[in-house]
């Protein structure tokens, strides 16, 4: 499965993707597939111990401890290995930016305030070296989401395989709205109290003029129209008409608390994101019933007289509250650390099955995509992994992956690189 | 005053079960006996239902069925690992400055100056494990300061009292993107390329040798020896292999760069930092005898770590490199075992390959590898606790010690651990990190 | 608008027209006093910390203390106060400040090369003498005298070693003299702080200390070099002479010592490492909170110099309740625990127990100086940062907590005396200069006014904070807009406009002159409005009055020059 041709290796650089077999190229390629002898975490019908899993046309044609095997699989034994959904990462910028530093690279902010019409998925990168990267620790699908101002744009779910962003296209967008913030960023962030307060009620009140705004325009849109071009607005028709969640990022205990009045006031469906103080204000967030996609989780608890572990206990203690939690890694080309998120959330107070679950399950229905994605169940999409242990465990190997039905080779620019160093040669001599 | 601050704390009622101030003075030297723990030392194999008996801060024993004086504490380590304190090579938590970025040599300043033992990032740390660490210049300069090895004895405000006895001095270096984006593109003033960093190298030693000697002529002959320096006196001491030199390196061009350079004026001790291309030059590295210090997995936050791999050190330990893994980080200082773990899933490391990298072998980067870094009789009882396997996702460090003292407690852990508390600071300050990738940079822009 | 310049005239007119003036011409000007011979009668006389006449006569005559005694009968040609309900003290001494010092001027030009700047631009001066930028019409020395300073320790401003210090007597300068006129002596010291120059080397506290380092030894160096050159200069180099190590080698040899500024445990740690490395005599300044460090200066021959600023007072929450904190017993075995239950719901007390912690931060603050006297560690008070109207209110907010008001007298008085090194301040004894605060009560007791403050034998009646007939602290107004004010000066009418804008405590404006100048500590308390604003040759201008409806109407004082009626209103 590892290459060490140096040309591959020049390739895959290239392309970040990888070919199959025929042509001296390793290439995802879809057919129908058994995975026999495997332990397999349905996640919404508990675990089958020993089962297997026939994959045809793209989907999940049959589950369970006793399959047929079809005469045309391609039989892979899964036997000490466990079967899971692939994990869905519920926010990240991933495909929107290839090096951190490097302007010309970055893809996710776009000048103005109020752009809620920017598609992340236009600007997603089908090719990022991050990709593989990313779906060969089990993270098959994510959220990928625009940056700045009051409405950064419109973001997108996509699969972690696919040429072009459409064949990527998981099929959901958000719009996002950055919720006006009284938290501080960063170290540098020295601005002080009456500066916060002054951006935030500064900040909410362009929110509310945009929204009055939008909801003129939804009204003159339902009567037919206008003849004004206004594609900011468009967007948000949506959200207006409750056919799409928007998606809120809060962070601070009383931005949450602001937003979730916010929301009954607008009455509107909406997602709140980040969340990373939601443990404050967590009777609350179930009380309305607004579901959270929080992270990252491996991340310095926002005060400083905050205990040490109150951001790995956020998702835990908001699951506790009745919240319906989702984990994000918050990551671009380490989003492959989403399990390892999970992993904390599940060791400090959220256990295992609620973080696995809000890795998988729980962000599928959030988007809207749960009749595809999200577990293993007959007729949702191929997309899943074999592991040889438990996910979240650090030292777990992911030893297969499918995405739509694609068995996607277990290769990236990284494992490239091992393959190529571990013994160089030339070594010392010349 | 301090039980008038605890009086106050209790009548107001705080959910404090332990408050910094509480904590037992810095100078203290704990007696311990920890029993019946699944004992991990790193260099000796792991020890199931055993104990280790502390005396006066040292390990005493480690054995079964030790018995402990009268009035030491005993701590019932059934069903907990016990391993080496972590030891972060790469931090600057506990530091009120980061780069004095105004020149690019600055071997005169010192960060031992400026440690701020109030840090709360100290506890953090502390919280996840970590007894040591070094605390580093920032990479805005090609030369930047002395760094400090501290013990995380936190409790103190006396920033002497956390100082690493014994610990050699070591110096801060930075090859590439930050110190020719600081002063090349940031000032116009040299270096601008890899090249102007080769130069600037070699001028300073070249000076430094110039200084020394005639030093040592005025010395013979009675003359006036030149102006005082500490820039060039640190310099020449590196010359004379009295300090380390730790670098902040990433590409394979310019970690064999430094190695020539220093070969060329016979410096023979170094340990690369975060050095991501490291793996692409591990036999030249192992050749040299180098150390590498190294993420686990951070890359493409900047062009010179795009071609890097989470199999670095990996590559880097099999290469026969004495590599560690450290956090530059107030954020992964927290959950340095769980990065350590990475070079299992990143490399098939065995338990004791991915422990070494948070122990044993940043302690010999730093050259206190006879103090700390294993569990043996003898050193420093500098532990971490863990209620399973550290290298295990799920394992969550319970207890903390440092030199025999319980340090962090998780049974104990306060609500609000900070040491001092700003009598005019707003109660609800809130604040994000993103990822605080490269704090080496602080200060940096700051004119 | 023609405010500043009609004042100019009038400060002309008052110092060199005095024939004019003597012809009744300017109502306001202060007579000249027909002695300079006091005697303050059956005064209760605190002649030092805990030595108490309660019955005695004070006698001033040539600047000195003539006479002190329960039986000393004033002399004839004595102007004569009262004293039977009055308390006198000796006159303060303000151990740091910057007290009549002007702002160093074009010290941040940016430079070519800002990792070598030269001293001058790095705020390298210890060569400066804070005696050429003096400001003897600093408003700042009458609020201080007001409150019982008579004399005061200054420092240069700048950064990290701004100059020399000299001590300076609180009074304004007299008719034709010399600004430095109010030198009482000086160098006495060498001020160094943690401070940057902005823009180039060093530039951080780590910078700091290492360019300290080489100051220091450097200068050790020369000074050896020095002596065998001048033992013996045959065959020798002579070292260059060097302005700026000069004064450091007096440091060195202990002549003067280095008065060092911090802000907090980390800077008084750090400037304790760096002094006692160099073998510096160090005098610590500022430290808020010296509980961490008393260890270290106790025993030792370190004055420490406590602010007199404090931080405001913050009010706690009582009503949580109280949890144990469990302590591990010696010799039990104890288990460690899988983490106890705990809930994101124990929020309910930490905001309580955080303003606790806030309150208890302030009470470390306030008991800072009970602390340094329990340690036994000598301490003087300074004025530096305080503002003068909290000074009193932070004295007794410090005795409450803990502070013995003898050692609070002390560190007003005798402490910087012995200090500074001057023997003839800090008691009321014969022979000492005639440094007095008069007060008609204890002076920490609230209520306790000050009367007088001699200042070197002259009499100074202190103003009290004037009642502002009107102010009223619970009036609601609102001061923001333009008013159009007249100011009525001797020499006649002026007028003009200013602006305040703002809201709640964060206030701002601008006042029209010949030029549009901001203003600064703009304040509204109830209906009593105050501001400054300054401009170069004038001083400061302090305007203050009471709003009612679109009226203002209060006074504009100007430095020594006194104050004048203002008036203003704004349109309806």
């Amino acid at each position: 499965m590892k290459f060490t041709s140096s040309l591959l290796t020049l390739f895959l650089f290239l392309c970040g993707s990888v070919a199959s077999a025929q042509d001296g190229y390793i290439r995802a390629y879809e057919g129908t597939f058994a995975l026999t002898n495997a332990r397999i975490e349905t996640i919404t019908n508990g675990t089958i111990e020993n089962g297997s899993l026939v994959i045809r046309d793209g989907v999940i044609e049959e589950v369970g401890a006793t399959v047929a095997i079809p005469g045309d699989a391609e039989v892979i034994d899964c036997s000490g290995m466990t079967i899971y959904p692939g994990m869905i990462d519920g926010g990240t910028r991933l495909g929107l930016q290839e090096i951190g530093s490097l302007p010309e690279t970055v893809d996710h902010g776009e000048i103005g305030d109020i752009r809620p019409h920017m598609q992340a998925l236009t600007a997603v990168n089908p090719n990022s070296v991050s990709i593989p990267i990313t779906r060969v620790s089990g993270v098959t699908t994510v959220l990928t989401s625009p940056s700045g101002g009051i409405m950064p744009g419109t973001a997108a779910l996509i699969n972690l395989h696919g040429y072009t962003p459409d064949q990527m296209d998981a099929g959901f967008k958000g719009v996002v709205l950055n919720f006006p913030s009284s938290a501080r960023f960063g170290r540098f962030d020295r601005r002080t109290d009456e500066d916060i307060e002054k951006q935030f009620n500064e900040a909410l009140e362009r929110l509310n003029e945009t929204w009055e705004q939008a909801v003129l325009f939804e009204r003159i849109d339902a009567n037919g129209g206008s003849d004004l071009y206004q594609p900011e607005m468009a967007a948000l028709v949506p959200v207006i008409r409750r056919e799409a969640p928007l998606l809120i990022e809060a962070h601070a205990a009383k931005d949450i608390e602001k937003a979730l009045e916010w929301i009954e006031e607008k009455s509107i469906d909406a997602v709140l994101t980040g969340v990373r103080e939601g443990w404050r204000v967590a009777d609350k967030i179930a009380a309305a019933g607004v579901r959270v996609i929080t992270g990252p989780v491996l991340t310095t608890p926002s005060r400083d007289y905050d205990r040490y572990d109150a951001a790995y206990r956020n998702a835990g203690w908001m699951h506790d509250a009745g919240v319906t939690v989702a984990i994000r890694s918050g990551e671009v080309e380490n989003v492959r650390n989403l399990p390892f998120n999970a992993g904390f959330a599940a060791a400090y107070g959220m256990g295992r099955e609620a973080a696995l679950e809000a890795v998988t399950i729980v962000p599928a229905r959030i988007f809207g995509v749960d009749e595809r994605l999200g577990s293993i169940e007959v007729g949702k999409d191929a997309t899943l992994f074999v592991a040889d242990g438990d996910p979240f465990e650090t030292k777990t190997q992911v030893v297969d992956l499918f995405i739509g039905g694609y068995r996607i080779p277990i290769e990236s620019r990284h494992i490239s690189l091992y393959d190529e160093f571990l013994n160089r040669n030339p070594g010392l001599e010349r | 005053m301090r039980l008038t601050l605890l009086a106050l704390l209790l009548l107001a009622g705080s959910a404090a079960a332990q408050t910094a101030v509480d904590l037992p003075p810095a100078e203290t030297r704990g007696d311990l006996l920890i029993r019946g723990a699944t004992v991990l030392t790193v260099t000796n194999g792991t020890h199931e239902n055993t104990d280790i008996l502390v005396r006066d801060g040292k390990i005493e024993a480690l054995g079964q069925g030790l018995s402990a004086p009268g009035g030491v504490r005993v701590v019932d380590g059934t069903g907990f690992h016990v391993m080496p304190g972590i030891i972060d090579a790469h931090s600057h938590i506990a530091l009120s400055n980061v780069n004095e970025a105004q020149n690019t040599i600055t071997s005169e300043v010192q960060m031992g100056d400026v440690t701020d033992p109030t840090d709360v990032g100290i506890y953090r740390a502390l919280a996840g494990g970590v007894t040591t660490i070094h605390t580093l210049h920032g990479s805005a300069n090609a030369v930047g300061g002395e760094s400090e090895t501290l013990k995380l004895r936190y409790g103190t405000f006396d920033p002497n009292a956390l100082h690493f006895e014994g610990a050699p001095r070591t110096l801060k270096f930075a090859l590439g993107e930050n110190p020719t984006r600081v002063h090349g593109r940031g000032r116009d003033i040299r270096p601008r390329s890899r090249m102007g960093v080769e130069q600037l190298y070699r001028e300073a030693f070249s000076e430094a040798r110039r200084y020394r000697d005639a030093q040592n002529e005025a010395e013979e002959n009675g003359t006036l020896a030149p102006p005082y320096s500490r820039r060039m006196e640190t310099l020449a001491d590196i010359l004379d292999g009295e300090v380390l030199i730790h670098c902040h390196s990433y590409r394979a061009d310019e970690i064999v760069m430094l190695m020539n350079v220093l070969r060329d004026f016979g410096v023979d001790r170094i340990t690369f930092q975060h050095v991501n291309e490291g793996f692409k030059v591990a036999p030249e590295l192992a050749d040299f005898g180098a150390g590498a210090s190294v993420f686990s997995d951070w890359w493409a936050y900047k062009f010179e770590v795009y071609y890097s791999t989470a199999y670095n050190v990996a590559i880097l330990l099999r290469n026969g490199v004495r590599a560690s893994i450290n956090s530059d980080s107030g954020e992964l200082i927290r959950h340095l075992y769980h990065e350590a773990a990475k070079s299992q899933r990143y490399g098939d490391l065995t338990d004791d390959e991915a422990l070494s990298l948070i122990t044993i072998n940043p302690a010999w980067q730093l050259g206190i590898d006879d103090q700390v870094g294993s569990i043996e009789e003898g050193k420093d009882a500098d532990l971490a606790i863990f209620d399973g396997h550290p290298l295990s996702v799920y394992a969550r460090p319970v207890m903390t010690i440092v030199d025999g003292v319980v340090r962090f407690d998780e049974a104990r852990d306060g609500d609000d651990m900070r040491l001092d508390v700003d009598p005019e600071e707003a109660i609800e300050d809130v604040r994000l990190y993103d990822h605080d990738e490269e704090s080496c940079l602080v200060d940096a822009f700051v004119l | 608008m023609f405010l500043l310049r009609r004042l100019v005239a009038l400060s002309l007119f008052l110092l060199i027209a005095p024939v004019v003036q003597s012809q009744g011409i300017t109502a306001d000007t202060p007579l000249r006093p027909v002695t300079r011979t006091f005697a303050i009668t059956n005064a209760r006389v605190v002649q030092s910390p805990g030595r108490v006449l309660d019955r005695a006569t004070v006698v001033i005559r040539g600047g000195l203390i003539a006479e002190v005694g329960e039986n000393v009968s004033p002399p004839s040609d004595a102007d004569i106060i009262e004293g039977d309900s009055l308390t006198v003290y000796a006159g303060f001494i303000d151990a740091f400040s910057h007290v009549g010092v002007t702002e160093p001027e074009g010290e941040d030009d940016e430079v070519d090369d800002p990792g070598n700047p030269t001293n001058d631009r790095a705020g390298i001066v210890p060569q400066r003498d804070v005696r050429t930028m003096l400001n003897p019409s600093d408003s700042a020395i009458k609020d201080l005298r007001n409150l019982g300073f008579a004399v005061a320790h200054i420092a240069p401003n700048g950064a990290m070693l701004p100059g020399q210090g000299v001590a300076i007597l609180l009074r304004n300068a007299q008719r034709f003299e010399n600004t430095q006129g109010i030198v009482l002596t000086g160098p006495l010291s060498i001020y160094a702080q943690f401070e940057r120059s902005p823009g180039v080397y060093p530039s951080t506290t780590m910078g700091i200390m290492a360019k300290m380092r080489d100051l220091f030894i450097e200068a050790g160096r020369r000074r050896q070099a020095v002596r065998q050159y001048f033992d013996d200069p045959d065959g020798r180099s002579r070292p260059a002479y060097d302005p700026v190590l000069e004064p450091l080698t007096r440091a060195l040899d202990g002549d003067l010592p280095l008065y060092f500024r911090v802000e907090d445990t980390n800077e008084a740690f750090r400037a304790l490492n760096i002094t006692d490395e160099l073998g510096l005599p160090l005098v610590l300044v500022g430290l808020p909170w010296s509980t961490p460090i008393t260890d270290r200066l106790s025993g030792r021959d370190i004055t420490a110099i406590a602010p007199l600023a404090l931080p405001d007072t913050v009010a706690t929450d009582t009503t949580a309740m109280a949890i144990p904190v469990p302590t591990p017993i010696a010799g039990a075995t104890i288990t460690i625990h899988q983490r106890r239950a705990r809930s994101y719901r124990d929020l309910d007390n930490e905001r309580a127990a955080l303003s606790a912690q806030r309150a208890a931060a302030v009470g470390r603050y306030e008991s800072n100086a009970a602390t340094l006297a329990a340690a036994e560690i000598p301490f003087s008070f300074s004025t530096y940062e305080a503002k003068p109207g909290d000074i009193r209110a932070n004295l007794r907010r410090m005795i409450a907590a803990g502070l013995n008001s003898d050692d609070a007298l002390a560190a007003l008085t005798t402490s910087p005396a012995e200090l500074l090194d001057l023997p003839m301040l800090g008691t009321v004894e014969e022979g000492k200069m005639a440094n007095l605060v008069v007060t008609d009560g204890d002076y920490f007791a609230d209520e306790t006014k000050v009367r007088y403050v001699f200042v070197e034998g002259i009499r100074h009646e202190a103003e009290e904070d004037k009642e502002i007939e009107g102010a009223d602290p619970d009036a609601v107004v609102d001061a923001t807009g333009t008013w159009s004010y007249t100011v009525s000066t001797p020499g006649g009418e002026q007028e003009g406009t200013f602006t305040i804008t703002g809201s709640g405590s964060s206030l701002s404006g601008t006042i029209e002159t010949d030029e549009t100048i901001e203003v600064n500590n703009v304040t509204l308390e109830g209906n009593l409005l105050t501001f400054s604003f300054s401009q170069s040759g004038m001083g400061i201008i302090n305007v203050s009055g009471v709003i009612e409806g679109n009226s203002f109407s209060g006074t504009a004082s100007v430095g020594s020059m006194g104050s004048f009626s203002m008036t203003a209103t704004r349109p309806g």
